[in-house]
């Protein structure tokens, strides 16, 4: 009787996990949800931006690079470099799983200390950069978003992270 | 180019990500009814590059050739590329923030090819 009634039990919690489904879900970066083929709605509000910006850094470098590079290597350089920083946040931004996470939580770093290195030397060393980069003056000729958007993009992830766990 | 197709544009750009931005802050998601306006967002940038091409072919030189193609490109393509983010599923409330996303880098684009061009208002 005992066993019966220990197996009615199981039986009962077992069910009570299928309705509520929230035991065994997986979070948004699991392993198990990389079967998904997006991430979550904020992810990807912010893998658009990244996207868009990654369009105006790319195209700047590129006119910049073609029609005179010698003018600001390092500005042009820097913003070629930007661009694609933006492009593999964007990418990593959209895909779930831990993998991906782990990517964007290094593109966000390293564009949050490229802005501020880079803000922090146009505005030391003013001649080094005759030419503005996307970066320079910590993305002041973007409304500051180079600043804002590694920012919020570490935070997201941080979030995403400890709702995970 | 026409500056004031460029500034009807960056208007109504404006417009439905106002409309996107209050879909994305009331958590509402808004379905299919803002397809037909991003459509028609997307065909007015087309037809703006084309007539921009137009003028450049019949002689319009702007002071920076290169950087107004640039964001002749751009206008065309940054709408889909800032879409590609959004998803298949219409009933998700962030789709609305992608959406205004897309259509804000739109007006901007929109604004900065009628400077490129060399109109002064």
């Amino acid at each position: 009787v005992p066993e019966a009634v220990r197996a009615l039990g199981r039986r009962k919690a077992d069910e009570e996990r299928a309705v509520g489904g929230r035991a065994e879900a997986p979070g948004p970066w699991d392993a198990a949800s990389d079967r998904a083929t997006e991430a979550p709605g904020a992810g990807r509000a912010l893998a658009a931006v990244y996207a868009v910006l990654a369009l105006a850094a790319g195209s700047r470098a590129l006119v910049q690079l073609a029609l005179d590079p010698g003018r600001a290597p390092l500005a042009y350089g820097l913003s070629a470099v930007s661009a694609a920083i933006y492009l593999v946040g964007a990418v990593a931004l959209r895909r779930p799983g831990p993998g991906p996470r782990r990517v964007a939580v290094r593109v966000c770093a390293v564009e949050l200390a490229g802005v501020l290195a880079v803000g922090t030397a146009s505005v030391a060393l003013p001649d080094a950069f005759p030419d503005a980069s996307v970066w320079s003056g910590y993305g002041s000729g973007y409304g500051w978003l180079p600043l804002v958007l590694p920012a919020l993009g570490l935070a997201y992830l941080r979030r995403a992270g400890d709702q995970r766990t | 180019m026409s500056p004031h197709l460029a500034a009807t544009i960056a208007l109504y750009a404006g417009f439905v990500a106002c409309w996107a931005v209050g879909a994305a802050v009331l958590r509402r998601s808004p379905g299919r009814t803002q397809r037909p306006a991003l459509v028609a967002l997307q065909l007015a940038a087309a037809l703006q590059a084309v007539l921009d091409v137009a003028g450049l072919l019949g002689g319009h030189r702007p002071p920076s050739p290169a950087v107004h193609l640039g964001y002749v490109v751009a206008s065309v393509v940054v709408l889909p590329i800032a879409l590609s983010s959004a998803g298949a599923d219409d009933d998700d409330p962030w789709r609305a923030a992608i959406v205004a996303v897309g259509c804000v880098a739109t007006a901007v684009v929109a604004l900065r090819l009628r400077v490129t061009w060399g109109f002064r208002a």
